[in-house]
């Protein structure tokens, strides 16, 4: 069943393309974009594995934070859902929820933006290449990454759609809620923490990260960066490691 | 490869479809109010009303595709939302408003539905091939259903409703926008779907398409049944759309306003 959802799906995909020459062009441009943004992540990855570990770390968190964020965002913004595996349009057919929840995740992975976001999961191995052990965690906990991304993203477009069945405005406005209510409070702490002059900013960045590190945007990038905190005996770490 | 119903545990007297008190609230206002229908075995039911009277929240809720608040849909003795599986490879459902995937070709439609529904191969292309001849629609087979008339549109539709063989027939709207042709064609297959032991249920507020085509008939209303037996129990030696009308309290004979006078 959920091979013959997958059919469906690229099915679907491929009569869309062929039936409009123009969205094979945006489907190009857009995979040479998202290679250009691999090729950029994978450089970040590759010099933030030349910093001290709690910077490594400290990058890693935030760039996987920000792209599960963007998952979970950027399709309510561009309408760019993918709908062939919509729950509503197969109720009618006998299919067992797992089944569809498996097809969809795949469907999710299967696709630009999500062999983009797995090769970009991956590559925080680079990062912690210098711990072995580290890089080989880095490999497992990048495919729960990268199913972090679209299970997200899945689940504030049910949730959404559930909400509000497709009104533009509404939908930008939930998008926006959901970016201020992530991001608020960690900008909050940065520039609070820095205007009040209490603490160095630094230590206030340090900490709102290692926070990061603990929520369900960061944990899974920051496990690596843990293993690493672990093997490497020469590093205590500091006091804002996430333990 | 229907499902196999045992006739100790589903004898005949079991209704094809029977809603039992179903309920949907959305907020304050209650759109399908304890509504009560039996649907017997090879009957072909209208169900008629007026717009937003529930007809397709009942239908919905009937079928799976929407959970009630409360009351039971049983298909041939299966609870629908206690076994949702079994009872799905029971119906066949045309549901109105739910977009088909009209980026596949109207056989790509056919054949995926078979195989949605767990059909082996030889036996989904053998029905596709007889579905795409009985409804005429052999030359646009290979065409997106995207491109479809609304009456091509309904008609592959029903060929995707029926490829698994169902035993009961959910129909919203089947003649919505639908030319003559290609309805009368839909109401043969009807007709001879109902012949071979099957039953179906259509809603529509056409009350003369209802009348010449169905033999059993319930009147909706504000989420409630207001009549509901044979067709020719309900109109009562009448007609169906002058009992339909008194039963919603008449036909509103107001004055038209002054200007509304094109001499």
């Amino acid at each position: 069943m959920v091979v013959t959802l997958l059919r469906l799906r690229f099915r679907v995909l491929a009569n869309a393309l062929r039936r409009n020459p123009l969205q094979v062009v945006a489907v190009t441009l857009g995979g040479v974009q998202a290679l250009i943004l691999v090729a950029l992540a994978l450089l970040g990855l590759w010099w933030a594995g030349s910093l001290a570990a709690e910077a490594t770390q400290a990058v890693v968190i935030m760039g996987g934070a920000v792209l599960v964020l963007g998952w979970m965002v950027v399709p309510l913004l561009f309408e760019g859902v993918e709908h062939t595996l919509d729950p509503l349009k197969l109720a009618r057919f006998p299919i067992r929820t797992n089944q569809l929840m498996t097809a969809m995740l795949i469907a999710g992975v299967a696709w630009i933006p999500g062999v983009a976001t797995l090769i970009v999961a991956m590559g925080t191995a680079i990062a912690w290449q210098r711990v072995p052990a580290a890089a080989g965690v880095a490999l497992i906990a990048s495919i729960i990454g990268a199913l972090t991304c679209v299970v997200g993203s899945r689940l504030v477009a049910a949730g959404v759609g559930i909400l509000l069945r497709g009104r533009g405005a509404a939908r930008i406005a939930i998008g926006a809620s959901v970016i201020v209510l992530v991001v608020a409070p960690v900008l909050a702490v940065l520039f609070n923490g820095s205007s009040a002059g209490a603490d160095e900013p630094s230590t206030i960045f340090a900490t709102s990260v290692a926070v990061l590190g603990w929520t369900p945007l960061g944990a899974v990038w920051s496990i690596a960066g843990r293993v690493a905190g672990e093997t490497s005996p020469a590093r205590s770490g500091p006091a804002w490691w996430p333990q | 490869m229907t499902v196999p119903l045992d006739p100790a545990t589903d004898p005949a007297s079991v209704p094809a479809l029977e809603l039992r008190g179903l309920t949907k609230r959305y907020g304050a206002g209650v759109v399908v109010d304890a509504l009560s229908v039996s649907v017997p075995r090879g009957s072909l039911y209208g169900l008629v009303g007026p717009n937003g009277a529930g007809k397709t929240t009942t239908l919905s809720m009937a079928t799976g595709l929407l959970r009630p608040d409360s009351g039971q849909a049983l298909v041939h003795g299966i609870d629908v939302w206690q076994h949702p599986l079994d009872a799905k490879r029971l119906i066949g459902n045309l549901a109105d408003g739910v977009d088909l995937y009209d980026h596949l070709t109207g056989e790509q439609l056919i054949m995926f539905s078979g195989l949605l529904f767990d059909l082996d191969r030889s036996t989904i292309r053998e029905r596709t091939a007889d579905l795409l001849a009985l409804l005429d629609l052999e030359s646009a087979a290979g065409s997106l259903v995207a491109d479809y008339s609304a009456g091509m549109t309904k008609k592959i539709a029903l060929a995707a409703a029926l490829v698994h063989s169902p035993r009961l027939l959910v129909l919203d709207e089947p003649f919505e926008s639908v030319d003559p042709i290609s309805a009368a064609r839909i109401r043969d297959i009807l007709d001879g779907f109902v012949q071979r032991g099957g039953s179906v249920v259509v809603s529509s507020h056409s009350m003369d398409l209802v009348q010449r085509m169905c033999d059993h008939v319930a009147i909706v209303a504000e989420g409630r049944v207001l009549r509901a037996g044979t067709i020719d129990d309900v109109r009562d030696g009448g007609d169906l759309e002058e009992t339909f009308l008194a039963l919603l309290g008449g036909r509103q004979r107001g004055e038209s306003p002054s200007w509304l006078s094109p001499s």
